[in-house]
């Protein structure tokens, strides 16, 4: 998976493409480091406009992102979620912790 | 490196022999290829050096031998030849020859060529040496996998499973299901079920998702019910694992007797009822267990009248993503189609057989699970009227006496039954006696609760869907409830060789009127005690009510075994 990460009026967008599964275990987390470290960006949105398939593991994944992020005092929210990847969200009730965009 | 050399003409051979020792070697010499052969045999050497042509057998013919007896190791051959001959050298490469040399032997050549052979030899070496431990690993992997198995199957209660109402399907994508299903009845014979996938699959998976069940057993066998069951496994998933790992759960109790069913589902696709009527969904979803802390958990229930002959499917989400060779999920429409089309006795089959279709040759990759559940009424319970010589003057207080008062505050929070049961289980006396202690527990309290403080109307329940809107205004009610009280209280007695064990539940109700209801009335009754009243009247030595109908106090009879009879 890719994983690309943009700061723009004090938002850091992490751009995800590909398959966002346990392979992507590495790339996600050092672009949370890299995003959490930002420090004028007040908020991290995860952009899933470009990602095809999201399993459990992924979902993990964006609970620990919402966990670093509660620390860090940042708001998160969730991007672009179609198709597959807004079934599973829809699914996991994940509407009810991160803000839907 | 020891070098087996065969040749026959003996100036040739002292000739090889010396620039071989030269150049450091260990020489072993024989003068006839079946000479050779056996000292290849007895000495096992590193390398073997051969001429063609001898007589008896020539070096192609053992080499042909010595390869035979090597394998499947490669065994390093260097032919000697007094021809410089193209055609020969290729021949000899064919049969097994690694290196061809040209006699008289030039010390320079034939160190060089060596070398190359010492080198793939050390390959060779490590090439099995590494093979070795691998082979060693994947056995202590599968010695550690079958322990893990065997533990896991001790965890799960296959009997319960066995339970002739239910069906299940688990199909592991790896050697371990990261899917759990298990099921328990409660002591008044509700059936519990519960369905869990943890993130991922394998052995990881199935530790994430084992917390669960101990706490699901032991509650359910003390008659909490599953609101409480479901904020309890996700405090303990919450606690045990870390935090980007959680457990997609199913929790559903289906209660024969009244015929519905309650269902907490967070991160599951949505469990099926399917029954003569149609079939419906329980759309009501929740967050996986293991996210929200305590505070933030909703253990709403979603709750759904059956008719008899129904089925209850609860399944994992590997089942609707299960792709084929195609990558094609199996999907939603698939599903519910597989469930229409068939009759309900084939149901089960034909759910599992579409799935298998669907994949065909391919594995899939994420573990299924499937459990369905029949949903049947039990004819009515016939309990054999007890309870002779009721307890007179002679009577004493026995060893112990409980009372349990909860004002409104509590009694929205707190499960008052399976705690006083789980007291009065402590007793020597009553141990055995749980079950029906726990039947008139429950329906004492739940009257006091649902006709003395929230003045619920029982005739709700009469209608066809009547007894999920009862159930939808209890859960109101009781959620909206400020002030009222229940007293219960547990008292052992002991009389002239005999023992008895008096509940009574005071409410702050108004009460009912008593007077006249005749327990000989069959059926449902329309008044609030109705089906209930009869079956505490079958099972108590005496019933008894004040004036005002908001203090009851039923009695029942402990054998010697402590058992309540």
């Amino acid at each position: 998976m890719e994983v690309n990460v943009a700061t723009a009026n004090g938002c850091a967008v992490l751009r995800l493409r590909g398959r966002f599964d346990f392979n992507a275990h590495r790339e996600f987390r050092e672009a949370i480091d890299n995003a959490i470290g930002q420090a004028d960006a007040k908020e991290v949105q995860v952009d899933l406009g470009g990602v095809d398939y999201l399993d459990s593991s992924a979902l993990g994944m964006l609970l620990m992102l919402r966990d670093r992020c509660k620390g860090a005092n940042k708001a998160v929210s969730l991007a672009n979620c179609r198709g597959a990847v807004k079934q599973v969200l829809d699914i996991a009730n994940f509407s009810r912790l991160f803000q839907i965009v | 490196m020891k070098i087996l050399l065969i040749e026959d003409n003996a100036d040739d051979q002292f000739h090889a022999r010396r620039e071989l020792s030269g150049l450091g070697h260990t020489v072993i010499a024989a003068s006839s290829g079946s000479e050779g052969l056996e000292l290849y045999r007895s000495e096992h050497p590193d390398v073997v050096i051969t001429d063609i042509y001898m007589t008896g057998m020539d070096g192609f013919a053992l080499t042909r031998a010595v390869q035979a007896l090597a394998a499947p190791r490669w065994q390093p051959v260097l032919f000697l030849s007094g021809h410089r001959d193209d055609e020969l050298q290729v021949r000899a490469l064919q049969v097994g020859a690694d290196a061809y040399v040209v006699k008289p032997v030039s010390a320079e050549v034939l160190g060089a060529k060596l070398d190359v052979l010492q080198r793939l030899l050390r390959m060779q070496h490590q090439a099995e040496s590494r093979a070795i431990e691998l082979e060693r690993y994947y056995r202590a992997e599968e010695e550690e996998k079958r322990i893990a198995r065997h533990l896991m199957q001790r965890f799960v209660r296959g009997a319960e499973l066995n339970d002739p109402a239910m069906r299940h399907w688990i199909s592991a994508a790896a050697a371990f299901s990261g899917d759990i299903v298990a099921a328990q009845r409660t002591p008044d014979g509700a059936l519990h079920v519960l369905l869990a996938d943890g993130t991922g699959h394998g052995l990881a998976a199935s530790i994430n998702v084992l917390p669960v069940l101990a706490p699901f057993y032991r509650m359910s066998e003390k008659g909490y019910g599953i609101e409480a069951i479901a904020r309890e496994l996700n405090a303990k998933v919450k606690d045990f694992l870390p935090g980007d790992r959680f457990v997609a759960a199913t929790l559903a109790a289906i209660d024969l007797r009244e015929r519905v069913i309650g269902v907490w589902n967070g991160g599951n696709p949505e469990p099926v009822l399917i029954g003569p009527h149609g079939s419906r969904a329980f759309a009501m979803r929740h967050v996986p267990l293991g996210v929200m802390p305590d505070e933030e958990f909703d253990d709403t229930l979603d709750m759904h009248g059956f008719a008899d002959g129904s089925q209850f499917f609860v399944y994992s989400d590997g089942l609707v993503e299960a792709e084929n060779a195609l990558g094609e999920a199996f999907g939603a429409e698939r599903l519910a189609f597989a469930l229409v089309a068939a009759d309900s006795a084939g149901r089960f089959e034909a759910l599992k057989a579409a799935v298998n279709h669907h994949l065909g040759a391919a594995t899939p990759h994420d573990d299924i699970s499937v459990l369905m559940v029949e949903c049947q009424s039990p004819g009515e319970a016939t309990f054999t009227p007890v309870g002779h010589g009721v307890p007179g003057a002679a009577v004493q207080r026995g060893s112990w006496r409980s009372t349990l008062r909860l004002t409104a505050a509590e009694i929205r929070h707190v499960d008052a039954v399976p705690l006083l049961l789980s007291l009065a289980g402590q007793f020597e006396s009553v141990r055995h006696g749980t079950d029906r202690l726990f039947v008139i527990l429950s329906e004492l309290y739940n009257n006091a609760l649902d006709h003395g403080l929230l003045r619920l109307d029982s005739s709700l329940k009469l209608h066809p869907d009547g007894m999920e809107a009862y159930l939808g205004a209890r859960q109101a009610s009781l959620a909206a409830l400020t002030s009222g009280e229940i007293e219960l209280e547990l008292e052992q007695l002991a009389g002239p060789g005999q023992g008895w064990l008096r509940v009574s539940c005071r409410d702050s109700g108004p009460g009912f009127e008593h007077a006249g209801l005749d327990a000989s009335a069959a059926g449902e009754s329309e008044l609030p005690f109705g089906r209930g009243l009869m079956l505490m009247r079958a099972m108590c030595a005496e019933l008894r009510f004040n004036d005002d109908g908001n203090h009851v106090t039923a009695t029942l009879q402990l054998d010697q075994h402590g058992n309540t009879s």
